[in-house]
């Protein structure tokens, strides 16, 4: 129970920290999950996004930005926090605990990058092929396709860690 | 023409309160905001105690440094300064509130009140702010001061038209100090203000400017005007100088006019073509269009509506389909490509992002809590 609040502890005090980090940070300093982001969603709309110093990266042919705010931190931030509650169970030593939060850091990342790159192209698409919605503005629209990407990517994640969280519980116990 | 005296003497100087508007969204980052503190640095070191000024800043929103303006002390001018380096704004620049928001400055009466306007012009709503200042030309002295790589002159040049003053721009770093002197002494002596201009016994029209500003040291003020009937009468002039109540009457005799003056009526409907196209861009009617091709045919003049066309009546593309060519506009320079209509990604707020996970985090384990019940209810 200890282990688990001070893994806790230290979750919370990460997602400040990154929250923190965020805010202060400029767009050259978020080039480790700007750059493979931009490339990604550039290979999915086959669009060649170049660095913009000071802003991130910029599609000339497209007139789009993959900026600081696109970055897909706050994605991150949520995925990690999710990942460590859902698995904090297994955290019953200090090195159980040190390994549940490099998992948890590792796959909020690498899931931050495919579901933002996936938001973007959608973005990407959509800013070529206005949807008339009445109801909707066009930062509507893109906020509502940012939310339902979102969505679907955080309960993908969530499934994935129940998944394997069940197949590992039994050869734990068989063990 | 209301000429200026060759040399003022100080206490002929009445008070004087300088107003700064200035730009500090990140265009403005760099040399143009180190110039802007120069120029206000400079100013306030001639002011006397007596003299006041404030400071309003502007991008996305406009704030002021002070209620109601301070006095010209070299304490508040260090307070002033760090307000304005506090300021980083992001893109947008509200300059017509900023502009209004200078205007309902309190002020105290007999004062002449100018206001700066320091920006590199990239702001929305060009027309609105000339219509502003020109409105506004009884209430204070608009001064435009254009720093940047690409200044857009459109507005400065037009902010110094319709304040009837002249523009000033820099573009490199290099010239900024001896621009930001150069309108620190052109701003620097009010001489006349309050001034009220009344014609007697005679039928005066189509007056401009409508509303006089103050007269300063290194600016005239020159009023034009028509009149009907006979040259009788006369031209008051008032206002109040640091010293007193200044009064002149022009008398309007038939011997005063001067056939060697006859380039005047040019003049006049030059400065009155202007007014027309240049202000109110929002009321154009038929009633306007009809007197500004009245003045260009009547007096020879280019405008809007006349033009000196040579039609060429021979037909030489005797083929139909004429093809649209896309041209490559080039961006000023120094600009970035991102000052052109970009889109950007921007991904949802971390508050709907944790609300996301939280739900999905409270769903599952409801789930969970409910088949682990009906597992021990079977």
């Amino acid at each position: 129970m200890k282990t688990r609040l001070s893994v806790l502890t230290v979750v919370i005090l990460a997602v400040w920290g990154m929250k923190r980090y965020y805010a202060d940070a400029g767009g050259d300093d978020l080039w480790w999950i700007l750059k493979p982001t931009a490339r990604l969603a550039g290979v999915m709309t086959g669009t060649a996004f170049a660095a913009a110093p000071g802003e991130g990266y910029f599609s000339r042919e497209r007139l789009f930005l993959i900026e600081k705010s696109c970055a897909g931190i706050n994605f991150m931030i949520a995925a990690f926090g999710m990942l460590a509650f859902a698995l904090v169970h297994r955290a019953a030593s200090v090195v159980s605990g040190a390994r549940l939060l490099a998992v948890s850091v590792l796959a909020s990342y690498v899931a931050a990058v495919l579901v933002n790159a996936v938001r973007i192209a959608i973005a990407i698409w959509l800013a070529a092929h206005p949807v008339a919605l009445s109801t909707f503005t066009r930062a509507g629209v893109h906020r509502l396709e940012g939310i339902a990407v979102y969505f679907g990517g955080l309960m993908l994640l969530y499934e994935l860690a129940q998944r394997f969280d069940r197949r590992a519980a039994p050869a734990r116990s068989g063990r | 023409m209301a000429e200026p005296p060759q040399a003022v003497a100080a206490d002929e100087v009445p008070p004087r309160e300088y107003i700064f508007v200035v730009d500090v969204s990140g265009s403005m980052n760099g040399f143009p905001l180190d110039t802007a503190r120069t120029l206000m640095s400079d100013l306030v070191n001639v002011l006397r105690p007596a003299d006041t000024f404030n400071v309003i800043v502007f991008a996305d929103g406009s704030e002021a440094f002070s209620r109601v303006s301070v006095p010209a002390t070299r304490a508040n001018l260090t307070r002033a300064l760090q307000f304005i380096g506090a300021k980083n704004g992001g893109g947008g620049t509200r300059l017509l509130d900023a502009l209004a928001r200078a205007v309902t400055v309190p002020r105290q009466p007999a004062v002449s009140r100018s206001i700066v306007l320091l920006t590199d012009g990239y702001i929305e709503a060009d027309r609105d702010v000339l219509d502003f200042v020109r409105g506004q030309l009884d209430a204070a002295n608009f001064f435009a001061f254009g720093i940047g790589s690409s200044v857009n002159r459109y507005l400065i040049e037009g902010v110094a038209h319709a304040g009837l003053g002249e523009p000033f721009i820099v573009t490199g770093p290099a010239d900024a100090p001896d621009a930001a002197a150069r309108l620190r002494r052109y701003i620097d002596t009010p001489v006349l203000t309050g001034i009220d201009v009344k014609f007697s016994g005679f039928d005066v029209y189509d007056v401009e400017p409508a509303k006089v500003p103050d007269l300063f040291a290194s600016r005239p003020i020159i009023v034009f005007g028509k009149w009907r009937g006979p040259a009788a009468g006369s031209i008051e002039i008032s206002g109040k100088t640091g010293r007193e109540t200044y009064r002149a009457s022009i008398a309007v005799t038939p011997q005063g006019a001067d056939a060697r003056h006859s380039a005047l009526r040019h003049l006049w409907a030059r400065t009155r073509i202007a007014t027309l196209d240049d202000f109110g861009a929002d009321r154009v009617d038929d009633d306007r269009v009809a007197e500004i091709t009245s003045l260009g045919l009547t007096y020879g003049l280019l405008t809007r509506y006349t033009s000196f066309i040579a039609v060429q009546e021979i037909v030489r593309r005797t083929t139909d389909g004429a093809a649209d060519v896309d041209q490559p506009l080039p961006l000023p320079a120094g600009v970035s490509d991102l000052a052109v209509g970009v889109t950007s990604g921007d991904e949802p707020g971390l508050l709907w992002v944790s609300t996301i996970a939280l739900m999905l985090f409270a769903c599952a384990r409801l789930l969970h809590a409910r088949r682990r019940q009906s597992g021990v209810a079977r």
